[in-house]
Order: C-alpha cells, then sequence, then structure tokens
C-alpha cells in the first residue's frame, strides 16, 4: 500500500511538472532559439525603440532586428511577431545599449524594467551611445558577417582592461544612482572602422569604441567624462587598471608610461564645529616605461616622474571640479568619508552632494618609476 | 527391485538399502556410470564392487589406489567378512588421501556425482567412499574482468576446492572457517560459506547460512539465483553482493569482517554485506601510494556522477534552461543542431539505445568480430551519423563521455544499474528539465536509504552516524592510520594491526 502511495506521489510531482504552468511551459527546442546578445533601448515621441542583434549561424550571418512601439514589452512582442518561427531568447543578453537621448531623458524606467524582467539579467554592461541612437549602433555597426554583437565583445574587453574606460552595469548604476544620486556609464562612440586605423572613408563600415564615462544625475544624463579623466576617475576608485600616459620628457620627446595600479586615500577634514571641511586626496602610483623618447638615465626617471604626478594631479583635480559643478557625487567620495568616520557624517547637517562644492580640497600626487633601465640586451 | 519413482524420490531422502544393485538402479540410463565387481585378495568368493562416474574420476587412479591394493592376495585374502574388508579399506589398506563411510543410498549417490569413488561390499549395507576426482578441470589462470596490475596474477576456477584452497594460501590460519553445503535440489551444488572466525559478525555469519539453508531450486547454475536468495531486496537493481574472480579481493573482504561465499562450477567469490562504497573500491588501491588511491577514489565518484547525471542534465539544460549554458558554447551547440531532424529528447534517447546495442553486440560476438563491430559502430556509424545530420556531434559526445565514465566504475553490475538509472533519469528531465532530474535523484536517493545488506546501510558511511562519513568514504588512509576495521561491519575484532 505504502509502495503504491509513493508511486502516486511521484506520478503527482510529474504531472505538476508537465503543466503548462509547470516547468513544461519552459520547453524549448535549441535550434529555434534566436539567441540576442545586445539590445539597444531609445526614446521617442511616445514610446521606445527597441533594437536587437543576434549572431546566426555561419550561413545567416548577424541577424538585426528593431521595432518601435509604446513600450519595451509591446515593441519586443513586435520583434517576436516578426521572427517567424524563431524564438527571441533574451537570456544571453550581453551589452545593453542606450542612445544619448534616452539617456538624457533618464534611466530609471530601464533600470526598473531590468530589475523585474526574468529574462534579463541586473549585472549587464550598461553603456550610453554618445551623441548617436542605440538603434543605429545595433543595426549599423559591423558588416553581414560581424556585427554589434562582435565589436561590444572587444569593447568589453578594453573596458575590463583599460583605466580610461570602465564596465559600467546595470546594477552598479542602479546602486550608484540610490545611494549617491550619481553614477557613471560608460559611453560609446560611433566611429568608421576604417577611421579608428587612420584611413577615413565614407562607405566603411561603423565601429564601436570605449570614450570615456557618461555623468548620470538623478538617472538622467547629464555630462560626459574624458577618457583622460576616466584615468583620474579609476585612481578615486582605487580600480586603478592600466593606463597609457604620454608625457612629453625634457628633451621634447614623447614617452609613454603605463600605470601599474595605484591607490588613493580620501581622507575627510573636519571643522571645529564638527562640520565637513574639506577633503585631503592623495594618490599613488607606480609605472613603467612603454616608449620612451630619451635616454634612461635617473635625471629623465625624475622629471618623467614628476610630469605624471603633474598630469595625474590635474585630471583629479578636473574631475572632482566636475563632480562639484554637477553636484553629483558620482565618484562616491559620500562613502569614504561616512567610512572614516561614520558618527561624524551622521551629523552633517547637509546632503554630501550639496556640500561637495564648498569643499577644500588638498591633492597629493605620488608617482614611482620602475623599471628604468630594464632593456633587452640588443 | 524398486520402481523408477521410487528410485527418483531416493534421491529425495527416501531411505533404500545400499547395495550394489540399488546404486545400479538409481544410476540406470546413465551412460557414465562405472561398476566392476572386484575379488579381494584374488578370492572369487568374496567380492566387492567399485562404482564410479566416468570422468568424474581419475581412472588410473582407481586402478591404482583402489584396484590393485583390493585385489593384493597379502593384504585382504584374510578379510573374514565384507565388512570386515571394508574396515580394512577404512584403515589404510587403500590408497585415499580421504575415505568416508557410508550408510544410505543417497549419501554414495552424492559422493559419485562429486567425483567419489564407492567400494560396496554385498550384505554389509555400508560403502567406503574414496576421493579420486579427475584432473580434468580447468588450471588457475589470470583474471579476465579484474585485472591487476601489481597484485596476484591469480583467479578463482570453477572447482570448490582449488578455490578454497587459493583463500587458505592468503589466510593461513584455522580462524577461516569453511562451512560447506549442498544446495539445488537436482544439482546437489556445493556451496562454501567462508570467514574469519572472530572478525566477521556471528550474527551474519548465521543469517547467510540461514538464507542458503533455506534455497530450495532445482540447481545453482548461475550466480542470479544465489543472489536473490541472499539479498534483502531482490527488487533493487542496485547490487547487493561483492562479486570478485580474484582469491586475493575476496581475502581482504574477509578480513574487513565479511562472509564469503563460493560455489563449486562458478568461478566467482561473493562476499556480504556491502555498501555502495564498496563497489568504488578496487583491490589496486591497496597496492598504490594513499594520494594516489584517494585520488582514484575520488575520480570513480565523479565518474559514477557524470555517467548517471551527464545526458539528464544536458537534456534538461538544453530543452529547458538554455540560460544556464554559457553564451559561446550555446551558439556552437545550436549551430552543430541546425539541421538535424530530431529533437534533442529523442537525439539523447536514440543515441542511448544504440550505445547499449553496440555494447551487447560487442559482448555477445567472439573478440575480433566484436572489435569490429565497436569500431564500425563507433566511428563508422558515428560520424555518418553526423555528417548526414541525423544526430548532432555533442549528442554524441554527451552520450559516448556518459559511457566511458561509467567504464571506469570497477564494479560492471553497477556499471549496468548506473545505465539503466541514466535512462530513466533522462525521461525524468525530458518531462520536467532540472525539476525532474531532481524528482528524479530524491526517488534514488530514497530507495537508496532503504536498502540494506544483512543489517548494513547501503549508503554507509554517510549514514551510519558514525564521525567523518565523507573521510571513510573517499580517503585511503595511510596503512599506518589505517588502524581499524570498519566499525559499520560491526566485527567483534576491530582492530587489525597495533
Amino acid at each position: 500500500m505504502r509502495r503504491f502511495f509513493y508511486l502516486a506521489l511521484a506520478a503527482l510531482q510529474l504531472l505538476l511538472l508537465a503543466g503548462k504552468g509547470g516547468v513544461r511551459g519552459n520547453y524549448r527546442e535549441l535550434e529555434q532559439l534566436l539567441v540576442i546578445q545586445t539590445m539597444g533601448v531609445d526614446t521617442r515621441t511616445n514610446g521606445v525603440t527597441l533594437s536587437l542583434a543576434a549572431k546566426g549561424d555561419s550561413e545567416q550571418g548577424v541577424k538585426r532586428l528593431k521595432a518601435a512601439a509604446s513600450s519595451m514589452t509591446a515593441a519586443m512582442e513586435r520583434i517576436r511577431l516578426e521572427s517567424f518561427e524563431e524564438e527571441l531568447f533574451c537570456a544571453h543578453i550581453g551589452h545593453l545599449l542606450t542612445g544619448e537621448k534616452a539617456a538624457e531623458a533618464g534611466l530609471t524606467d530601464l533600470l526598473a524594467d531590468l530589475a523585474r524582467s526574468p529574462d534579463l539579467r541586473l549585472d549587464l554592461p550598461l553603456y550610453v551611445v554618445r551623441e548617436d541612437t542605440a538603434e543605429r549602433a545595433v543595426t549599423e555597426v559591423g558588416d553581414s558577417s560581424r556585427g554589434i554583437c562582435d565589436v561590444m565583445d572587444t569593447v568589453r574587453q578594453s573596458t575590463l582592461r583599460r583605466a580610461d574606460c570602465g564596465e559600467t552595469t546595470a546594477a552598479q548604476i542602479d546602486a550608484d544612482l540610490k545611494r549617491f544620486g550619481a553614477a557613471l556609464i560608460c559611453a560609446l562612440r560611433l566611429v568608421p572602422a576604417a577611421e579608428q586605423e587612420g584611413e577615413p572613408g565614407e562607405n566603411a563600415p561603423l565601429t564601436a569604441a570605449p570614450e570615456g564615462y557618461g555623468v548620470l544625475r538623478d538617472g538622467k544624463l547629464c555630462a560626459y567624462l574624458t577618457p583622460e579623466q576616466a584615468v583620474a576617475v579609476s585612481f578615486l576608485k582605487n580600480e586603478t587598471a592600466a593606463a597609457e600616459i604620454p608625457l612629453r620628457d625634457s628633451y621634447g620627446r614623447t614617452a609613454v608610461l603605463e600605470t601599474q595600479g595605484g591607490a588613493c586615500r580620501v581622507t575627510p577634514v573636519w571643522g571645529e564645529d564638527g562640520q565637513l571641511t574639506g577633503l585631503r586626496i592623495a594618490a599613488e602610483t607606480a609605472c613603467s616605461v612603454v616608449e620612451q623618447g630619451a635616454a634612461g638615465d635617473e635625471r629623465t626617471s625624475d622629471m618623467l616622474a614628476a610630469r605624471l604626478e603633474e598630469y595625474l594631479a590635474r585630471q583629479i583635480e578636473s574631475v572632482l571640479r566636475e563632480s562639484r559643478e554637477l553636484k553629483a557625487d558620482f565618484l562616491g567620495l559620500a562613502a569614504r568619508v561616512e567610512r572614516a568616520d561614520p558618527a561624524a557624517y551622521a551629523r552633517l547637517d547637509r546632503d554630501f552632494s550639496e556640500l561637495l562644492p564648498e569643499l577644500e580640497l588638498e591633492i597629493t600626487v605620488s608617482a614611482r618609476l620602475r623599471h628604468m633601465s630594464d632593456r633587452k640586451e640588443m | 527391485m524398486y520402481t523408477k519413482s521410487e528410485l527418483t524420490q531416493t534421491q529425495s531422502r527416501v531411505l533404500l538399502p545400499l547395495t550394489p544393485e540399488t546404486l545400479k538402479q538409481v544410476f540406470s540410463d546413465c551412460a557414465d556410470f562405472e561398476s566392476r565387481a572386484v575379488c579381494l585378495g584374488l578370492d572369487p568368493d568374496r567380492t566387492v564392487t567399485v562404482c564410479w562416474l566416468d570422468g568424474m574420476v581419475a581412472g588410473d587412479l582407481v586402478a591404482e589406489d583402489i584396484i590393485r591394493p583390493l585385489t593384493s592376495a597379502p593384504r585382504q585374502s584374510d578379510a573374514a567378512s565384507p565388512a570386515d574388508a571394508l574396515a580394512r579399506v577404512l584403515s589404510g589398506a587403500v590408497y585415499s588421501h580421504a575415505a568416508r563411510l557410508r550408510d544410505t543410498l543417497e549419501d554414495v549417490a552424492d559422493d559419485l556425482n562429486h567425483g567419489c569413488c564407492a567400494l560396496l561390499a554385498e550384505g554389509s549395507g555400508q560403502a567406503v567412499c574414496f576421493e579420486v576426482r579427475s584432473a580434468c578441470v580447468r588450471t588457475v589462470s589470470e583474471p579476465t574482468l579484474e585485472k591487476s596490475l601489481k597484485g596476484a596474477k591469480d583467479a578463482f576456477v570453477e572447482t570448490l576446492r582449488t578455490n578454497t584452497a587459493l583463500v587458505r594460501r592468503r589466510l593461513a590460519t584455522p580462524g577461516l572457517k569453511i562451512r560447506e553445503m549442498s544446495v539445488g535440489r537436482r544439482s546437489h551444488t556445493r556451496v562454501s560459506v567462508l570467514y574469519l572466525e572472530g572478525v566477521a559478525a556471528p550474527e551474519n555469519v548465521a543469517e547467510l547460512r540461514r538464507r542458503l539453508e533455506s534455497l530450495d531450486v532445482d540447481a545453482l547454475a548461475a550466480t542470479g539465483i544465489l543472489e536473490e536468495a541472499l539479498i534483502d531486496a531482490p527488487h533493487s537493481p542496485f547490487p547487493q553482493l561483492l562479486h570478485t574472480e580474484r582469491p586475493d579481493r575476496f581475502a581482504q573482504y574477509l578480513l574487513e569482517g565479511r562472509v564469503g561465499v563460493l560455489v563449486d562450477g562458478l568461478p566467482i567469490g561473493l562476499a556480504a554485506p556491502v555498501t555502495l562504497a564498496d563497489f568504488m573500491r578496487v583491490t589496486g588501491d591497496s597496492c598504490n601510494h594513499y594520494l594516489i588511491a584517494t585520488a582514484l577514489t575520488l575520480l570513480r565518484w565523479l565518474a559514477l556522477g557524470l555517467s548517471m547525471l551527464l545526458p539528464a542534465l544536458y537534456v534538461a539544460v538544453a530543452l529547458y534552461h538554455q540560460e544556464m549554458i554559457p553564451t559561446r558554447l550555446l551558439l556552437s551547440v545550436i549551430e552543430a543542431k541546425q539541421n538535424v531532424p530530431f529533437s534533442t529528447a529523442l537525439e539523447i534517447l536514440g543515441m542511448l539505445i544504440s550505445f547499449e546495442l553496440l555494447q551487447e553486440a560487442g559482448l555477445h560476438l567472439p573478440n575480433p568480430i566484436g572489435d569490429t563491430v565497436s569500431i564500425i559502430g563507433a566511428l563508422i556509424v558515428g560520424q555518418s551519423a553526423v555528417e548526414a545530420r541525423v544526430v548532432s556531434p555533442i549528442a554524441i559526445i554527451v552520450v559516448a563521455f556518459a559511457g566511458i565514465a561509467g567504464y571506469t566504475l570497477p564494479s560492471q553490475d553497477l556499471g549496468a544499474t548506473v545505465r539503466l538509472t541514466r535512462l530513466g533519469l533522462v525521461l525524468a528531465a525530458i518531462l520536467g528539465g532540472l525539476f525532474g532530474v531532481g524528482a528524479g535523484l530524491c526517488l534514488l536517493l530514497l530507495h537508496l536509504a532503504k536498502l540494506d545488506s544483512l543489517g548494513l546501510d547501503y549508503t554507509a558511511p554517510l549514514s551510519d552516524g558514525r564521525p567523518l562519513p565523507l573521510t571513510r568514504l573517499l580517503l585511503r588512509l595511510p596503512k599506518r592510520a589505517d588502524k581499524f576495521r570498519d566499525p559499520a561491519l560491526r566485527t567483534p575484532d576491530r582492530r587489525r594491526q597495533a
């Protein structure tokens, strides 16, 4: 009797699983999937334009789909209808692009949709297409064999490796917006592919290249940071990746230095009344010479180190100035002040972003050149 | 004179007078039955009858060691009566290492069937049986199923006494007890229960003997008949007896505190009680360095998991949970699967069945043909199927990998169970994806948790409540540290070394 009970229980379990409401509703055959890898979102009057790109098989090449509708869901449904027997599969979207206008209008709704979507992940890297639309990026970048998906894979590798641009995920942007009211978003620029190689051509296919950051305040795009400023951002956020910095040596030749790690310490300065009066920012880095115009003597080494310190201090100051002018703490300085002295931070009578423009900044940079004379024997 | 039915009943313990005539009637229509009247000391007035089954005994030994001494005048001519002659035979007048006095027809018939030669004296109602077995048996050779790299190279044969001797050679102690009994209404197969006194739990010995004694079958022709009688859950596909063709491994089982069974006519030793973990160990482990042995044990457990789960996981992920597959792999799989007309479920089921067909074909054919079939099946048919886009390469890879992982399991019985379970889990995956696989695994675990072998949990040491279960399951300790026998076996003497 007990055996029959167990068998009945197992059969019931399988029936529940096999029903439409169970896992059976998720049944898909692999060969019918159209694996979407890049999604672009633009705003238009009374709605959005959704553009999708998928890497098809070797015969089909790149697939590009787009639709305009009143909402993202409606646009997706329209694309679904137009994709015939292929089933759109969005769980593997690896890059999310927004047009400049969409970012200026605000990304809060998009981030909320991402948080709700069962298909899209919050750790998706989010990009803003500088002075252009995401639709153009998705539908026009590349050619029939290589599309935006391949280009974005390359861009992503760059953002992970280089300090003059950085990957910003939807989750990170959402968290920064909620915590500091401001956030950075990786910016892209569409350029003709040949132009990157120094041969501009009218019919050259488009490609995308990372170019600094966009600054989001209250969810809306309000400014851009240049790649040079992005290097300073990486120092200020203690996310130092390798950055190649060209400098002039005393002989007027160009030397290229590569930063190899570094750190930035932010120390709050408290006034007698317990209020925050300033920030002491001390950055330090080590770097090596990758291209050198001058001889590798000690004098040149000292001079290059001094020039690098000067350069970094200038860029850090420039980023902080931008932050103060925008009243946007996109660097997360508030969190560092709070970590330094939680009790004093709690006593602040104004919001940190309002205080920021009034704070006195003291910036010091210390650079150390390594391996100045490490050269292979010729 | 007795009727045929009465004589048949004789073998069913109906006692009849023991005379040469009744014995001849019992063995009537048996072409191999031989009997010869021999005059004691060449005196024609005093005759005895020598009976044997041709082929079962060595003819030259009968002539030299039995008939010649019987006819020798100085020894036998003054015997007062046939009974006196038998007494003299028993006291050494005949050159045989083993002589037994029998007084029932049944015993004599049984002895003849087991390679003895019977000497019957008219009117005495008794017989003396000598062991003069034929040497026409297979000699001890290398194991064919359980290869040994560093261990002993001998394997059990079909002769029970040779097998017990092989074990005795490894456990040269009077503590090695060999209890023998006859099983099978018709076959009267001799079965030996072996154990080490003081090491094996007495209750296990008693229980195993009880189960053997209660076995009532016509003949004990295959281990399966014996197994079903000895195990606790005959409906479970999981093996519940250890099999080995290697005496060293069998001796090791006895040393661990298990009870062994050897059957006349079967070149395989059985041992109980067992756990699932026992099927994952090989004797070679004790020949290897403990780190290597541990790594190999881990590898076998991994192979067990892969072999059982890989096709089911692939089906579940490919049909229901595509988001779990890395993007590049997914694109590659989709590209490979384009233009394949069958669904993933059919592909995998078809491949699993084809794999089993190939394996069966390879097993039942002579070696050279079997190899050819395997090569044709695996290479030519497989490659052609992929080129013709009947199956995708990934399906072949998954099924082949699961199959190869299954071959790393030391026990073929467990391997067969894994193959069956694999198919069940694939069906569960087709029905319910990962949830189906999970449900299937839960049922499997429930089943395993219910199994026991002579009172020992089948899932021990994970379930016996003793400390360090994973250590005992996966690690092979250095010999110096491995001082105690497995407590789960409830051995009276737990310590195996100082």
